[in-house]
Formats: structure tokens, sequence, C-alpha cells
């Protein structure tokens, strides 16, 4: 890793959810941005590019699939990657997921694990 | 305790204010959509967060509370008083939780016992009112199978993945021929196998023994086709799902998996115009990146392409997007040195302990200041000191300016809204008026009044009690309302507004008020007051007297109001917090009280007075002027001195007599400070006027805290002490 590490973002209106994956996406060396909803998201990564989005379903002001349709309109950063994650385990919230825009699906709690094999799996290709 | 548990605690805690807020309100409004939302939301992220830690009876309570509230929201169940008192019933059990999760990181040890009794009322009431369509049996088969791989134990082969099967077999089973348990046991590569009770087990004497009531739950290291051939023929009450391996190698690959099959969902999905060819080039960049990052060969990132170019039903090789750029999308280019721009949030939560320290710095250094005008004084008397004189008074006025700056945005961060404190006590008004039979609604104005934190934090208690007593006696029982001709609902309305530098608190309801009468002949009964001074006051006057301390109109005591709480202890809450407190009321209309409350109670400006050797201190905001007047001026009542000042008659308290010092001999001239205590004035007679001065006031503890003439100390810029003088009970003194 160089000394520009990768930025995730993370939008999540639970404080505590989002304090728990912003440690956890840490821990695995990336920089994190932090959002509470879909609008305050839309205003943080059009402001500061990042390598991938971690998007909450339900959230006030705009929730995570209007987010993910908003953003994959942006010419600026409807590229990015975006996984969302829900405590819906059932098929009917992936495809909700997919039809938004989503690239994946987790179900929360993500384990450490899964996220530490998702960021591996997601780190963009190293600048240097 | 850890800072995510801590988080958890302090975030639950303010969500569950939200939810109870939410559901009183539902109350009132039942077919209210936003409250609907609110409260879902709230509940939904308190079960969303607990899920990070393990609390399962608390997870699995709430998930019922949020399953139930889904229904109400998708209109499955009707919102009814039952709900709300069940979910209220479920906040409380969750605040004790949270208190037990602070003390000790646990759960009490009854959590899971309380926690399935409250899912299954809960639950019931979703069975309840979704009875008619209750033919969607497997979306319920659906919900049971979501939380249940929590129970299982850790099993071997899990490091290949497993499959977890529920099996729901049809109720007349047996008369067809199977048998299930059979079916169970035999199933292959079977683990682990637990029964499953249904909710609704009918009663004993309707219990029909050749009905199948139970289900199963099994967990298999054995692949989904080999279980779904094992189970082919009753493969429409089993469902079957795979879980991946926990951890080891397989894992990431089974991870890269799944996303790589995500890609081709979301590359399946209909999709148009810029959002289709973002979508196409993200997916195209997740797919390199998961490639690249597995090491698999570029030839598998074909392979790959070509699957997704499959899904899509294009031929494979082709360019995936229709756009100028053949091969797959670069990932975004990295700004080659970004600054270190790293705000994660527009608001950062700080303890508010480390606010009290800043403030209290921040008051030391307004004393220490204080100290500059002493140096410059004794820079007089330096020969050729001039200068110096004129340059402390400089610095003097460029710190003075930049401390009450500092001092200034430091309780700009301490104000918080009053509308925190007030709109709890919804809770309060709905209970104690159920209890007691009333009808009450609560009405909050002015939410966003702020003041200091440290005065917000204790204005529940007084209010708390003034609410207690409208409620207990002053709006009356409907039938009685009726009968006066006013709405059969009360109302109990808190005001919160800002005048000049205080906060002005209205609490008004609307009930039968109070009997000047009654309150005047107690007094006189407890002889609290003589007859004389009662016949010379105004009825608003006799009315204060409510809070002259002993006196309690009620005639028995309530068990909810009691007579602790009497209006005596209420107004001695707020005097020690600098405030003042007045009553009105208009008997059959309602009543009205009125607490005032400085914004702050940090610095205060104080005029100083001289009595006997001591000094003290007088608000400022309390000084309406001062005079020197004549002895001969005075004017004698019986006991009481008097002076006529610009045509008012102001009665005179010698602080001398009262700090019990010699009398001055005979001056020529008395200084009298004229000051107004709750819109009364009074003057104090004094040796002599002192500059102003800003202290800290802190009130005094230990023995001390029992002289209730004075209000606190402050320590002066030459390290001595002032005491300042609580004007009340000085005026009070007087009269006893």
């Amino acid at each position: 890793m160089t000394g520009h590490p990768f930025k995730a973002l993370i939008v999540d209106d639970a404080t505590t959810v989002r304090m728990y994956h912003r440690s956890l996406v840490e821990e695995a060396g990336w920089a994190t941005v932090e959002a509470e909803n879909g609008v305050e998201a839309m205003e943080k990564v059009l402001d500061q590019p990042v390598d991938l989005m971690f998007v909450d379903v339900n959230m006030p002001i705009m929730d995570g699939y209007a987010f993910i349709k908003t953003a994959r309109a942006s010419e600026k950063v409807g590229q990015i990657p975006i996984v969302m994650i829900s405590t819906e385990a059932q098929k009917i919230d992936r495809d909700k997921a997919f039809e938004a825009g989503a690239n994946h699906y987790l179900v929360k709690p993500a384990s450490p694990q899964d996220i530490a094999n998702l960021l591996t799996l997601l780190s963009p290709e190293d600048p240097s | 305790m850890n800072s995510l548990l801590d988080q958890f605690v302090s975030e639950c805690r303010d969500l569950i204010e939200t939810s109870s807020r939410a559901l009183l309100a539902l109350e009132t409004d039942t077919e209210n959509p936003a409250q609907i939302n609110e409260l879902f939301r709230a509940i939904h992220t308190i079960k969303g967060a607990s899920g990070l830690f393990d609390f399962k009876p608390l997870t699995s309570c709430v998930h019922a509370g949020e399953d139930l509230l889904d229904a109400v929201r998708a209109g499955d169940v009707a919102f009814n008083s039952g709900i709300a008192d069940l979910l209220l019933e479920m906040l409380d059990r969750l605040v004790e939780w949270l208190d037990s999760i602070e003390d000790s990181e646990t759960l009490p040890s009854d959590a899971q016992e309380i926690s399935a009794a409250l899912s299954t009322r809960l639950r019931d009431y979703i069975s309840d009112g979704a009875g008619v369509n209750d033919a969607d049996d497997t979306s319920q088969q659906t919900e049971v199978a979501a939380p249940w791989p929590d129970d299982i134990p850790v099993l071997e082969g899990a490091e290949t993945g497993l499959s977890l099967i529920t099996y729901t077999p049809g109720e007349t089973t047996f008369f067809a021929g199977g048998d299930p348990l059979r079916t169970v046991l035999a199933a292959p590569g079977l683990l682990w196998m637990q029964v499953v009770q249904p909710d609704d087990w009918p009663d004993v004497d309707q219990l029909d023994p050749f009905m199948l009531k139970i289900g199963f739950r099994l967990v298999s290291s054995a692949t989904v086709p080999d279980l779904e051939k094992h189970f082919s023929y009753d493969i429409d009450d089993v469902s079957i799902e795979r879980i991946a391996a926990t951890d080891g190698p397989s894992a990431i690959e089974q991870l890269a998996d799944d996303i790589l099959q995500s890609q081709a969902a979301l590359l399946a999905t209909p999709q148009t115009g810029v959002a289709a060819e973002n979508i196409q080039k993200s997916a195209a960049d997740v797919v390199a990146r998961v490639g690249r990052n597995l090491n698999v060969s570029d030839d598998a990132v074909g392979d790959l392409d070509a699957t997704i170019a499959d899904v899509r039903g294009e031929p494979a090789g082709n360019d995936p997007a229709p756009v100028d750029k053949p091969q797959v999308a670069e990932p975004e280019k990295q700004p080659a040195a970004a600054p270190a721009k790293q705000r994660s949030s527009g608001y950062l939560r700080v303890d508010s302990d480390r606010i009290d320290a800043l403030m209290n710095l921040a008051g030391e250094l307004i004393v220490a200041k204080n100290a500059m005008p002493f140096l410059a004084r004794k820079a007089e008397n330096i020969e050729d000191g001039r200068e110096l004189v004129r340059e402390i008074k400089m610095q003097h006025n460029t710190i003075n300016r930049i401390a009450e700056e500092l001092q200034a945005a430091i309780m700009q961060i301490r104000m918080v809204p009053v509308g925190s404190v007030l709109s709890r006590f919804n809770r309060l008004v709905r209970d104690m008026s159920r209890k007691l039979g009333k009808d009450i609604r609560y009405v909050v104005d002015g939410e966003d009044t702020e003041a200091d934190k440290a005065i917000v934090d204790e204005l529940s208690d007084p209010i708390v009690h003034l609410i207690r007593n409208s409620i207990d006696h002053g709006i009356e029982d409907p039938t009685e309302r009726a009968e006066a001709d006013k709405p059969k609902q009360g109302t109990i309305r808190v005001s919160a507004f800002n005048k000049d530098d205080s906060v002005v608190i209205e609490i008004t309801d609307d009930g039968k008020g109070i009997a000047v009468d009654k309150v005047v002949k107690k007094a006189l009964e407890r002889g609290l007051i003589d007859a004389e001074r009662v016949n010379a006051m105004s009825a608003n006057e006799k009315l204060q007297l409510i809070f002259l301390p002993g006196l309690s109109t009620k005639e028995e005591v309530s068990d909810l109001s009691g007579r602790g709480v009497g209006m005596d202890v209420v107004a001695s809450m707020v005097r020690r917090l600098g405030g003042q407190i007045s009553i009105d009321s208009e008997p059959g209309l309602g009543a009205r009280v009125t607490l005032s409350l400085p914004l702050s109670m940090a610095v205060q400006q104080l005029m100083m007075v001289e009595v006997g050797d001591g000094l003290y201190g007088v608000p400022v905001d309390s000084v309406v002027e001062s005079q020197k007047i004549s002895p001969v001026s005075i004017r004698r009542h019986r006991d009481a001195e008097m002076v006529l000042l610009r045509d008012r008659l102001i009665p005179l308290v010698r602080m001398r007599d009262l700090f019990q010092c010699d009398a001055q001999d005979d001056p020529e001239t008395l200084s009298v400070m004229v000051v107004d205590v709750n819109g009364h004035e009074s003057g104090l007679v004094v040796d002599r006027f002192h500059p102003g001065v800003d202290a800290i006031v802190k009130p005094m503890s230990g023995v001390l805290a029992n002289y209730d003439c004075y209000s606190g100390t402050a320590l002066l810029g030459d390290g001595s002490i002032l005491l300042a003088l609580n004007l009340r009970e000085i005026v009070e003194c007087q009269y006893h």
C-alpha cells in the first residue's frame, strides 16, 4: 500500500453501525468518509471521489435505493462500485438492490472477515 | 466499556426517546404515516445496531417489534392503544437492558425469558391483525428462517459450507403415510436437528394428536441438490439455504464467486441512459478488481466477461459497455497527491466534562483578567508610571475582548434546545392522566429555545413537579369539566422562549385554577404569615404565598404527586439555578406558573457593595439604580423603613442589621442600592458602592450551603473572595 490509501464511503444513519464499519474498513488500511443519508452521501462523494461505497437501505431524507439511483445517473461518480448493506436477508431485497444499481449485497451485520475479504477483492489498482 | 458499545448505548437511548415521542404522537393521530415511518426507522436502527453485539434477547425482541411495525406500516395491522402500550413496555425494557449493558456489558439473566414473552405478545398482534391473509404462509416461514442460524452450535464441516433446512410438513402428513422424523434422521450429511414448535399451540382439550403441528430445522453438510433429492417427496414443505463457510481459504473464493454473481444479477436488471452505462462500467470495474486481487489469469477474467455478456444476451467477447473504451473500464484515477482532507462528519460528539473543563479555564482567565485593573492602580503610584498604566489598560481591553469572545464561543457549544427535556413529559402526562381517569393533551411550544446544558439538565425536576401538580390538582375529571362547560379534554401547555438574558418557561393548564382564599387560609393556619400583612397584599401577591415552605393546599396526599413535592420545593429548585418563579391563576380557567432562568450559569456581572468590613456581590441584572439618600427622607411605618424615590415607595433593608454589624455612626448620607426581586423593588442600605466585576459564581458547599443569604462565592483578581448575595432571601428575611 502506498501513502495514499484507498477510500470508502460509508452511508448509514445509525452511528453505531457506521462506527463499526468504519473501524473494519480502516483496519484494512482504507480511509473512510461517512454520511448519514443519501443526500449527505451525494455531497460527500461529489466533493471527494472514493473507490467504493457501502450503503445502508433504510435512511431518512434519502434512502439507499434513491441514493444509488442518483449516483448512477451522475457522470462524475456513477461508475464507483457500490455495496449495499441491509438487515434483510431475503432474495427480494437483494433483487431490489440490483435493480437500483448496486454491485453487491451484504446482510447486516457483516462479519469482520467478510468485510476484510470484500475489501481485498475490491481494491482498485494501486496508482503507484 | 469499549467505545463501540458506548456509542451503541447512547444511540439507542436517543432512538428510544424518538420512538416514545412517535408512539405518543400516534396515539392521537393513529394513521400518521410520517410518525409510523419514524418509529419504524428508529426501531429498525436499534435492531440493526444491536446485531453487532451478542445481545440476542434484545435483538430478537426488537426484531419482533420491527415486524409488528412493518405490518402496521403496510396496513395489515391497525395501530391501537394496546400496541402502543406493548411497544412502550418494550422500550421500557430496553432502557433497563441498556442500563445493565452500561453497568456490566451484559443483559440481565432474565432477559431471554422476558424477550421471548414480549416477542410472542408482539407477534400475536401480527397474526391477529393479518389473520385474513394468513394464507401467505411462505413469508411466515422465511421470517422464522432468517434469525435461526444464530442458535446453531459450532459444527464440524463448517469449513466447506453448510446447508440449512427448514422442514414444515403439512398437518395431514400422517394421513398421507408420511413419517417426517424418519425422513429427517435419514437426511444426508445430517449434523444437527431441532424440533420447532408452532407459536399457536391449541389448548389441550382441542389438541388433535393426529394433526402434525411441529416442524424441523436441520443443518447438513450435504449439498443442496443432494438434499433436494432426499426431500423430493416433501419438497414443497422444505426450504434450503446454503451458507458459505465462515473462514479459511475458501471464504474469499466463495465471496469472489458471490460478487461475480452479483455483477451478473446487476447487469440482468433493466437499466437505461447514463445509469445503464455507468452500471456496466462499474460492473466491469468490479470484475477486473476481483480478477486482479484473486490473482486469476486474464483468461479467467475473460471467461467471466463472457459469462456476463451471456447474461446480458450479447455475444461473448463484445464490449459490454457501448462506449469508446474497448477494454474493462479503468478504475477511477486517484488524484496524485490528494490532500489528507478527512472530515468524517460535520458534528463532533464531545464528552461534556471536557467542555466543562474548558469553561472553567475560560472562567479562570476572566478572573485573572480582573487583576489587571489592580495592577494599573499599583502602577499609578510608580514614578513616571503613566505610560505603563496606559499600556496595562490597553492590554486589559484586548484580553478582556478575547476572554469574552472565548467565553461566548464556549457558551455557544453548551447551548442545547430545551425541547429535549420538555417533550420527555409526554409519557408522564399520558400515564398519569390515564391512571386518574382524566383526558389531558400535552402541548410543547418553543422546543428550539436554547439554554445552557447545565440549566437544561436541571430543568427536568421542577417541571416534572409542576406538570404533576397540574394533572393532579389542576385539570378536572371529564365530568367535572363538562359541568363547567369546558372541553372534555384538558390541556397542559409548556412554552419556552427567550426574554432578555434569560429563558422563560411557562407551564399553563386550563384546569380549575387556584383558590386564593384557600392558600391564604392555609398560610394563616400554619402561622406562616400574619393577618395584617395578608390584608395589605394584592390578590396576586397572596397567590405567591403558595411558594412558602410547608404550605400545601391539597387536603389529602395523593400517591401521584405526594406531599413531598410542594410548590416550595419547586421554588427552591428554581432559585438554586438562579431563576425566579411566579404563578398566575384565574379561578375556573386555569393556572400558569412562570419560570425565568438565566441562559447560563457561568459568568455573572456583579456590582460590589461594602457592608461592615466585607465586600458582597449583587447581580447587575437585579440592580435598578444606586442612590445616595439623606437619613431624614426615610419614612417609618411600624418596624419598616421606606424611602420615596420618584413616586415609588421603596422598603429599605439595612444590610448592617442583617449581617449583625454595628450601625454606622450617623452618616450624612446613606448609600441605597435599589434591586428588583420578582418585580418588587427593595432598597439595600450599604456602606459604599464599588465598581462591577465579572465573576464565576460557584454555589457554596458543605456547611456553608445552608446560608441561604448567599447564592455563592466568586474569586476576585486580587485573590480575595466575594460573597454573592441571594437577594430573594435577603428581602424575605426582612419580612420574617
